[in-house]
C-alpha cells in the first residue's frame, strides 16, 4: 500500500517517534515537565535538549526522574575536555545531570540522552553533550555514563530543569522520543510512505559517490522548519594524506565555527579547542575509512550548535582516532537551505563514499 | 492547512526511509549468547543497537558483537574512556566489536549505543558509546569507541551478541536492534 504523508497523530509499530516537543520557549522557565510516561511499557527514551541560559548568571541542567530530587540517587562518570584539558569525575548528585556547572547567561547546551526506563534494574543513560555556547566558543564538550539508583518505581514523569530560576530561557526545546510498539490498529501489510511522516527521524539524503569527489551538496533544506539534522557519513579516503571531512552550512566557508573536542589516537588522549571553516564529521587517509554522526540544532534564531563524533583512518583492524566534538555555527539569522560535505583536499571523498542527511520531522 | 491522512494507529512493515526495529528481546533467562538472524546488511546498509546488558555471570564477563558470528581476530578498535578521574585511551585487535567491559559481578547493568555501517565493499565501521559496570549510583567506566570488522566481501545475515562467559547475558538484558528502510 502506496499512502502520501502520514500527520499527526500516527503510531506506527516498530517505529521512534517523538512524544514530546516543548517547541522553543518564548517564555523562560526553570523546568519542563513531560507526564504521562508509562516507563516499563517504554523502556527507551531518547531526549534531545537545546538549553539557552536565561538565568541572568550561571547554572546548569539535568532531568529529574518522576522529579526524584533525593540525595546521590544519581552517579555519574563523566569524560569530558575543556580546551586543552582532557579529564573525567565521578560523582553522585540529585539529578541526571547533563549539563555541567557552569554554563554562562545567554550561553547554549545541546544534550543529546538514551535512557534506559525498565523498572527491576538501576536505570542507566548515557549521554552527549556541548556546553557553554556562545559565538565561535564552545566550552566543554563530552560523554556521561549515569545510573538513577531506584529499581522499583515505573517512570511516569521526566522533569527537565535548570538549577536556577528561568534558566531554560528563550528559546530552549525539549523533545522526547520513544520506541513505538502499536499491538492494536489496522494492519496494513507493507506501507510505502511518499511523503513524511510525523514524529520520526526521516532520510532527505542518501547517496554514495561512484566517483571520487571534492564535495557533495545537500539543498533544498529548510532548517526552520525541520529544526534537527542527522548527518551520518562513512567515508573512503580519496586524497593521499591525511584529509578532514567537514560539514558547512549553506556552504558557509567563514571561520566562524567553534569547536571544543576530546579524543584518543593510540594511547594518548587530546582536548582542545579553537575556530575552524566548518563542523568537523570525519577524518580520513587514501582507502581508509572514517565514520561519524554529528546532530545539528538547525533553526535560526541562535547560533546553531552541533554534537559531532567519529572514528577515523580506520584500515583493517586498525582504527586510528576516535573523537568527540561540540560546535558552534556562529550564525543566527540565515535559515539553512543547504549543507556541504567537503573534503578538505581534492578528491577526498572517494569512491563509495556513504552520506546520510535525516531530519526529525516535527510538525 | 494539514494534508495527508491521519490514522490512529498502524501496524505495518513500513518503508519510508526511517528507521525500523528488527529485532527487540529482553531476555527472561541467563544467555551465553543470542543471535539476530535473517539480516540483509546490504540492503539495510546501517544498523543502530541499543542494549541493556545484566551479568548474568557470578564473576568477570566481557561481551561482544560478532557479525556473521565471525570469532577471528579480525576486529579493530581506538577507544577513549574514563575510570573515575584516569582518562585514557588505547588502540587494540579483537575477537569481535567490544561491548561493555568491566562487568566483574553478578547483576552487574551495562549500557551501549552502537552505530554500524554494515553494507560489504568496504571494511564495517562502528561507533559506540557505553557505560559500564553500573551498580547503584556507581558507573565503574565510561566509553568512546570507534571499531572495525575487517571484513569487505560478506553480507551481514547475523548479528551474535555474546558473553564471554556462560550465561553472562542475564535475566533482565535488553537488545534492540533498528535498521533503515528505504522506500
Amino acid at each position: 500500500m502506496k499512502i502520501g504523508n502520514l500527520e499527526s497523530p500516527v503510531t506506527i509499530d516498530g517505529t521512534q517517534k517523538v512524544i514530546y516537543d516543548s517547541g522553543e520557549l518564548t517564555a523562560a522557565a526553570t523546568s519542563i515537565t513531560i507526564s504521562g510516561l508509562d516507563g516499563d511499557v517504554d523502556e527507551e527514551y531518547e531526549l534531545i535538549v537545546r538549553t539557552v541560559n536565561g538565568s541572568g548568571g550561571n547554572t546548569y541542567y539535568g532531568v529529574r526522574i518522576n522529579n526524584d530530587s533525593t540525595a546521590n540517587i544519581y552517579g555519574a562518570q563523566n569524560l569530558d575536555a575543556i580546551d586543552t584539558n582532557a579529564s573525567a569525575q565521578r560523582f553522585t548528585t540529585t539529578m541526571l545531570q547533563f549539563v555541567l556547572n557552569p554554563v554562562a547567561n545567554t550561553h547554549q547546551a545541546l544534550v543529546n540522552l538514551k535512557l534506559k526506563a525498565k523498572t527491576g534494574q538501576v536505570r542507566t543513560a548515557i549521554v552527549k553533550y556541548a556546553q557553554g555556547i556562545s559565538g565561535t566558543t564552545v566550552t566543554r564538550a563530552g560523554l556521561f555514563g549515569y545510573s538513577y539508583n531506584e529499581t522499583a518505581t515505573n517512570i511516569t514523569s521526566l522533569v527537565v530543569l535548570a538549577v536556577n530560576a528561568d534558566g531554560l530561557g528563550i528559546g530552549s526545546r525539549v523533545i522526547l522520543l520513544k520506541k513505538v510498539n502499536a499491538t492494536d490498529g489496522i494492519k496494513t501489510g507493507n506501507l510505502e510512505v511518499q511523503g513524511k511522516i510525523y514524529g520520526v527521524w526521516q532520510e532527505v539524503y542518501n547517496s554514495t559517490l561512484t566517483e571520487a569527489a571534492t564535495s557533495v551538496t545537500i539543498s533544498g533544506l529548510t532548517g526552520n522548519t525541520d529544526v534537527l539534522y542527522r548527518v551520518r557519513a562513512r567515508s573512503v579516503g580519496g586524497y593521499n594524506g591525511a584529509s578532514n571531512i567537514y560539514i558547512r552550512i549553506n556552504n558557509d566557508s567563514s571561520s566562524i565555527y567553534g569547536k571544543q573536542y576530546l579524543g584518543g589516537l593510540l594511547s594518548t588522549v587530546y582536548g582542545g579547542r579553537s575556530v575552524i571553516a566548518g563542523i568537523v564529521a570525519g577524518i580520513n587517509t587514501l582507502n581508509n575509512l572514517s565514520l561519524g554522526e554529528c546532530l545539528i540544532y538547525a533553526k535560526s534564531g541562535f547560533v546553531r550548535t552541533a554534537i559531532s563524533s567519529f572514528s577515523g583512518r580506520i584500515n583493517t583492524t586498525t582504527v586510528n582516532e576516535i573523537w568527540l566534538y561540540g560546535f558552534s555555527y556562529n550564525e543566527t539569522s540565515t535559515e539553512i537551505t543547504s549543507l556541504v560535505i567537503l573534503a578538505e583536499y581534492e578528491n577526498g571523498l572517494g569512491i563509495g563514499t556513504n552520506i546520510i542527511v535525516e531530519k526529525l520531522n516535527l510538525i | 492547512m494539514k494534508r495527508g491522512i491521519t490514522i490512529p494507529k498502524l501496524s505495518s512493515n513500513l518503508k519510508a526511509d526511517t528507521w525500523v526495529k528488527v529485532y527487540e528481546a529482553t531476555l527472561t533467562e541467563a544467555a551465553t549468547s543470542l543471535t539476530i538472524s535473517n539480516l540483509l546488511g546490504d540492503t539495510d546498509n546501517e544498523y543502530k543497537l541499543e542494549a541493556r546488558i545484566v551479568n548474568g555471570y557470578n564473576g568477570a564477563a566481557n561481551y561482544r558483537i560478532r557479525p556473521n558470528n565471525d570469532s577471528g581476530t579480525n576486529y579493530g578498535h581506538q577507544v577513549i574512556n574514563a575510570v573515575d578521574s584516569a582518562v585514557a585511551a588505547a588502540r587494540g585487535t579483537a575477537t569481535g566489536i567490544l561491548m561493555s567491559n568491566a562487568s566483574t559481578a553478578l547483576g552487574d547493568v551495562n549500557q551501549d549505543s552502537v552505530i554500524i555501517q554494515a553494507k560489504s565493499g568496504y571494511v564495517r565501521t562502528v561507533i559506540h558509546e557505553f557505560a559500564t559496570k553500573v551498580v547503584t549510583t556507581t558507573i565503574t567506566r565510561l566509553y568512546l569507541l570507534g571499531q572495525s570488522w575487517n571484513n569487505t566481501a560478506d553480507q551481514i545475515t547475523s548479528l551474535v551478541i555474546l558473553s564471554d562467559r556462560a550465561n553472562g547475558l542475564g535475566i533482565g538484558s535488553r537488545i534492540v536492534l533498528w535498521k533503515k528502510v528505504a522506500k
